[in-house]
């Protein structure tokens, strides 16, 4: 997979301007980002464990949300779908998908992750 | 350090949507307070801080209390129902968006944010607000003036109970003012009738004894006294 791909710069531009164009803040966002993250994951495995798709519908949307607004479009979409099974409470085969969302995560962290750098080096 | 131009109060159990709208909020001049579920926005709203909340930046999928309950209760209480709520939506809620501005919602913010969006729908919320306020005080002062002229009439007025009103530029302004000087004029004509009614009384009072006197002194009884009295000072003056 190319982690170049993963990321929309066209929207981390528009985050950037949301935020006064501060570099600076845009790190803090990163950084938040990569904290919360595995957490909002490890909520997802437990919902599906638990049979609780409203938890993994919360936990999917968040992550969709999170993955949309630092331009992780592979990752928005993989937990849009994630997010429309549990809200049918179709819990069947999401841990495929959760795992799947996982990969992507790490792509997008790893593309991110190097425009951190870069704005960190500023 | 430049005046707030708003107070938005930020609704959203993500943490990266509270940090990204809180400063974009910060960088368009604006104050915002944040809320991390429903229950803990109602109880911002419900205490003394929330009357200085204009606008309500609203997600909708929150863990304790939703969006949906959030606005529920909003449009249920009569302290919070003017007060414009925008709802946060990923592009794909569109129907939940729908529902929300059914339920009474002023407008939605799509996700990912976009500044200038943002910028004009909080403009216009708060827009329609001010109004709303201008509104709101306008028919309390309409109810002040009503109030002053059910006074006049029990005796009761105060002549500083329309000096807010009287303060205006407008209309209902010199209303207020045309309606002060009048009850001013009234009741400076009151005092002077009852001033005269009470000197009347004085002089009907001297009248009706002077009127007394004469009915006495003018009588044949009370002429045959004084002609014995002037016998008797005749006679013992020796004349």
């Amino acid at each position: 997979v190319d982690d170049a791909a993963a990321i929309d710069h066209s929207v981390l531009d528009t985050l950037l301007e949301t935020v006064g164009g501060d570099p600076g803040f845009l790190s803090e966002l990163l950084d938040t980002f990569f904290e919360d993250t595995p957490a909002q994951i490890d909520a997802m495995r437990r919902a599906v464990g638990n049979g609780n798709a409203d938890e993994l519908r919360r936990a999917a949307h968040s992550l969709k949300s999170n993955s949309a607004s630092f331009g992780a479009q592979r990752l928005a979409a993989l937990c849009q779908y994630l997010e429309e099974l549990a809200k049918a409470g179709a819990l069947e085969g999401t841990e495929a998908r959760i795992a799947e969302a996982e990969t992507e995560y790490e792509v997008a962290r790893r593309a991110l992750e190097s425009i951190h750098a870069d704005l960190s080096a500023r | 350090m430049t005046a707030s131009r708003g107070h938005i109060l930020v609704v959203d159990d993500n943490r990266v949507n509270r940090m990204v709208l809180t400063r974009a909020l910060h960088e368009q001049g604006y104050t915002a307070a944040t809320a991390e579920d429903g229950r803990q926005a109602l109880d911002i709203l419900r205490s003394t801080a929330g009357a200085t909340v204009d606008v309500v930046l609203l997600d909708i999928l929150m863990p304790r209390l939703d969006g949906y309950g959030v606005l529920e209760q909003v449009k249920a209480d009569d302290g919070l129902r003017h007060l414009p709520v925008i709802m946060i939506s990923a592009v794909d809620e569109l129907d939940s968006v729908i529902r929300c501005i059914q339920m009474g919602a002023t407008d939605y913010l799509p996700k990912p944010f976009n500044p200038n969006l943002l910028r004009a729908r909080i403009a216009a919320s708060l827009a329609g607000k001010r109004l709303r306020d201008l509104e709101l005080e306008y028919l309390e002062q309409v109810g002040r003036v009503a109030d002053a002229a059910g006074a006049v009439e029990a005796g009761t007025f105060a002549l500083e109970s329309l000096d807010a009103v009287a303060e205006r530029t407008d209309a209902l302004g010199q209303l207020a003012r045309v309606f002060r000087r009048m009850a001013r004029e009234v009741h400076a004509r009151e005092e002077r009738l009852q001033r005269e009614v009470r000197e009347l009384r004085i002089e009907i009072d001297q009248s009706r004894q002077a009127k007394q006197v004469a009915e006495i002194t003018e009588s044949d009884y009370f002429r045959r006294l004084r002609g014995q009295a002037d016998d008797l000072r005749r006679i013992m003056d020796g004349s």
